[in-house]
């Protein structure tokens, strides 16, 4: 009876051993006739214009919808919903970019209204024609306050909905209750969705079976969503803008950088996201990938919390100003300038308006001192806080604490995760009340600015609720006033440099880099370089594979 | 034996409503409130109430619990927050890839410790034992994320023998490939176990070849051979099953590295993300799944022992009457 019961386990084995050589085998063959696999190092080039599989990885184990009702301010997201979802344009500081949408102009001189057409040539994915309707519909969805969704921020203005009605066909009347400058490069990111899909009905947050159909108007169309681990999209061949060149383009589920980094050298996935300097130079050096290296319009910054007693003197935001070295954490935290650059002001060079005449504060110690002992700096530890899964702030915590030892503050740090960090620091923008806490003094974070308008992501550092966490003064409030409303490009300038000097009088943050967007790829891959815009990838057009 | 199963799970009910009592605790206790990735600027009072009353977060932590209670009786283990999907639907979608992974671990670590455990048992103190003992010992003494990595440079990176993750290749629908993604994840989720169950067969082996009746047998002139394969290997055997049913808590917890580090899209990633989000219903979902998976393979491990040792199910039928 044992005899028989080892043999069974033998033959199994064997079964199993032999099954595996066989998935390998198989594997193999069938990825060599459709040019893509896990195995990017395997892939061959085929079909119309080269073909070939790009694989992205994304830092995440799930993607709530495939259908991009609620990505605002989320990259990872973004980069699921970007092959099959196109925006409508895309402003940068260089130049507006077409897509859905052909143009876009004021119909009137308060700045509250708009005509935009999109072309006439546009399908979505099941072959339905792409209407004004629709544009109407998704700025509809996006203000259903049922769908509790974020994006309702990119239709939503200083506080103010927007409304828009469908002209004709092609044309969409937009309308909002003020002026508002962010409105151009807010509105043309919106990834807008299929009215038919959705029988017309703007509540879709529980529609989960037409969410995750994923009809979409980008150049790669569904194929499957393996739950967990990875979207699949092939080329749609109808797409407006002629036929992509590869042939697929896969969203990895794979949030550890580890398995990321043996994935990518094991040709499994197309591409990385590299965040340090050892990487940097081990992947510059290697001659089977390359480099690339994208400004990220990110400012990476210090705050101090308002709430925080000691924080309300300007002395010791002053004095903390002084006592940092931000060329010094940039080299420690960073690496290198191909990673980030010091800030010099609140927004980042690839902002419109950006004031490039600033120098930033310059250390010294001597007036830090001073001034840190005139506030009551150095009498109690600062409490520090930090987002430990955001790349870098661990070294920038450690850096300002050694830095501010120098002038007699002690820091101590805590780093936490996303659950509790924005809680704290954006208690009150997130309740919608002002928040009693004052458990910590200093924290570093990102904050993306979308290569655009300083006002597109900057409404948070505005307004009665802001005041409760970070410091405006109310030369910084008349300001943004100002600027956001401003009807003409010369006002908006003049006014959005002036800010940015108010907000370094005010020592209201302390900026400190300007992140790049470095990315690794395997040398087979073509045309990364074009993408000037994070998170990656507004064009997929321009990926080949060679 | 019917009496016994159906009292082990009557005794299960109230180790599981203890189980929910103190993840309930913990979750509540833990810093964050889930509410906040529904809330967005300009949200009335009214509108975030209403947002805490739909997914069951109004109220004190006594009302939540029970709320989250009923449903539960109800089949109901409630709306993932961040994903807004139900959370049965969700572990239900990836349960499958995940008890797949432990059960290759479970049947490798058994065929590897089987003949191992025997053969270290036989040559009690030669070289073949030393060299078992001291892979056991590494394989108990060895995290698994580190072991993880080496397998991943050695096997996949360096050798290019398996993939570095994931559970198939793109395009392929064979059960060969599955097997091919599972072979790195699944040999180091069993290494604990395979170390372990080694070690105690070993040990069970040496234990059994003193014993009297192998000693009458041998000095009766059977083969050591016989001896061994009829006598001494079923009693070393016995004592494993408890042992595996034991060690499924090892499994489960094991999931959660090596489902991450190999980007295996089991439970375990899920509850891991679910953790970050501060999406208590999945939590609770997971957690309670976990544990009624450990008190059935407990009680699973329990039942096949009385069935394979006929006094242990004496035993049994004189205590429940």
């Amino acid at each position: 009876m044992k005899r028989k019961l080892i043999s069974v386990m033998l033959i199994t084995a064997v079964t199993v051993v032999m099954a595996a050589g066989c998935g390998k085998n198989s594997g193999n063959s069938e990825n060599s006739d459709s040019g893509s696999n896990s195995g990017g190092s395997s892939q061959e080039a085929s079909g119309e214009g080269g073909g070939g599989t790009f694989v992205v990885p994304i830092n995440t184990n799930s993607v709530a919808s495939l259908t991009p009702y609620n990505v605002y301010g989320a990259d990872d997201l973004l980069m699921a919903s970007a092959p099959c979802f196109d925006p409508l344009y895309v402003v940068t500081k260089d130049e507006t970019r077409w897509y859905l949408a052909e143009s876009l102009e004021p119909t009137s001189d308060d700045g509250c209204h708009y005509e935009m057409k999109i072309r006439d040539d546009l399908t979505w994915h099941d072959g339905e024609k792409i209407t004004a309707d629709d544009v109407v519909y998704t700025v509809n969805v996006l203000l259903d306050k049922a769908n509790t969704s974020d994006s309702s921020e990119s239709v939503t203005y200083n506080g103010k909905t927007i409304s828009a009605e469908a002209v004709d066909e092609l044309t969409v009347a937009i309308t909002l209750q003020e002026p508002f400058s962010a409105f151009e490069s807010e509105f043309g990111r919106i990834q807008i969705f299929p009215e038919h899909v959705f029988d017309g009905n703007t509540t879709i947050k529980d529609d989960i079976e037409n969410l995750n159909k994923s009809i979409g108007s980008g150049p790669f169309k569904l194929k499957e969503y393996n739950e967990g681990d990875s979207i699949v999209y092939e080329r749609y061949d109808d797409y407006y803008r002629g036929k992509p060149s590869l042939d697929q383009v896969v969203i990895k589920l794979m949030p550890d950088q580890s398995a990321q980094e043996a994935a990518l050298q094991n040709g499994e996935i197309s591409m990385m996201r590299v965040t340090n300097q050892t990487k940097l130079e081990k992947y510059s050096s290697d001659d089977n990938y390359t480099v690339y290296n994208i400004p990220e319009a990110r400012l990476n910054y210090l705050t101090f919390n308002y709430q925080s007693p000691l924080m309300k003197d300007m002395d010791a935001r002053k004095a903390i100003c002084l006592a940092l070295n931000v060329d010094d954490i940039v080299t420690g935290a960073y690496g290198s300038e191909e990673l980030a650059i010091p800030a010099k002001n609140f927004c980042s060079p690839q902002n419109l308006y950006f004031n490039d005449e600033m120098e930033g504060y310059k250390q010294d110690i001597e007036e830090a001192k001073k001034l840190a002992k005139k506030s009551g700096l150095t009498e109690r530890p600062l409490h520090y806080i930090y987002f430990t899964a955001r790349p870098n702030m661990k070294e920038t915590a450690q850096i300002v604490q050694e830095q501010l030892k120098e002038i007699g503050v002690t820091v101590e740090l805590e780093g936490l995760d996303g659950g509790e960090f924005f809680p704290h620091l954006f208690a009150a923008w997130i309740t919608g009340e002002t928040t009693e806490d004052t458990s910590w003094d200093l924290a570093t974070n990102g904050m993306d600015q979308l290569n655009s308008d300083p006002a597109t992501k900057m409404t948070s550092w505005r307004g009665e609720l802001v005041q409760n966490g970070f410091y405006v003064s109310p030369e910084t409030n008349e300001l943004w006033d100002k600027a956001s409303q401003a009807l003409t490009e010369e006002d908006r300038e003049t006014y959005y440099k002036e800010l940015q000097v108010q907000m370094n009088e005010d020592y209201s943050l302390f900026p400190m880099a300007n992140t790049n967007y470095v990315i690794v790829a395997r040398k087979e891959f073509k045309g990364l370089d074009e993408i000037l815009r994070v998170p990656i990838f507004e064009d997929y057009l321009k990926i080949t594979m060679e | 034996m019917g009496k016994y199963i159906l009292k082990r799970f009557l005794q299960l009910i109230p180790v599981v409503i203890l189980v929910s009592i103190f993840s309930f605790l913990i979750i509540e206790a833990a810093p964050g409130d889930p509410v906040d990735n529904y809330v967005r600027a300009g949200m009335t009072k009214e509108e975030i109430e209403g947002i805490k009353k739909e997914y069951g977060l109004d109220g004190n932590i006594v009302e939540k619990y029970g709320r989250w209670l009923v449903h539960v009786f109800q089949g109901d283990l409630g709306t993932s927050i961040k994903q807004n999907r139900p959370v049965a639907e969700l572990i239900g979608e990836r349960l499958p890839n995940t008890l797949m992974l432990m059960g290759s671990a479970l049947f490798l670590s058994l065929i590897i410790s089987i003949p191992l455990g025997l053969w270290a048992g036989l040559r009690k103190n030669k070289l073949a034992d030393n060299v078992i003992s001291f892979i056991s010992y590494l394989g108990i003494s060895v995290p698994p994320f580190w072991m993880a990595m080496i397998m991943v440079i050695i096997f996949s990176l360096k050798l290019q023998l398996f993939p570095s993750g994931g559970m198939r290749t793109l395009n392929v629908y064979t059960a060969g490939d599955l097997i091919w993604h599972m072979v790195l994840p699944a040999f180091v989720l069993s290494l604990n176990n395979m170390a372990v169950f080694t070690r105690y067969i070993r040990s069970n082996t040496i234990t059994q070849l003193e014993e009297d009746y192998v000693l009458t047998a041998i000095s009766k002139g059977t083969g050591k051979r016989k001896v061994l394969s009829r006598h001494v290997l079923k009693n070393c055997l016995l004592p494993i099953i408890t042992l595996a049913g034991i060690n499924i808590a090892g499994l489960v917890c094991g999931s959660f590295v090596i489902e991450t580090i190999f980007s295996w899209p089991g439970i375990g990633r899920l509850a891991m993300e679910a953790v970050g989000n501060r999406d208590f219903p999945l939590i609770m979902g997971y957690t309670m799944f976990s544990c009624i998976i450990l008190i059935l393979g407990n009680l699973l491990a329990d039942v096949l022992y009385a069935v394979a040792d006929p006094r242990i199910r004496q035993g049994m039928d004189r205590d429940n009457g």
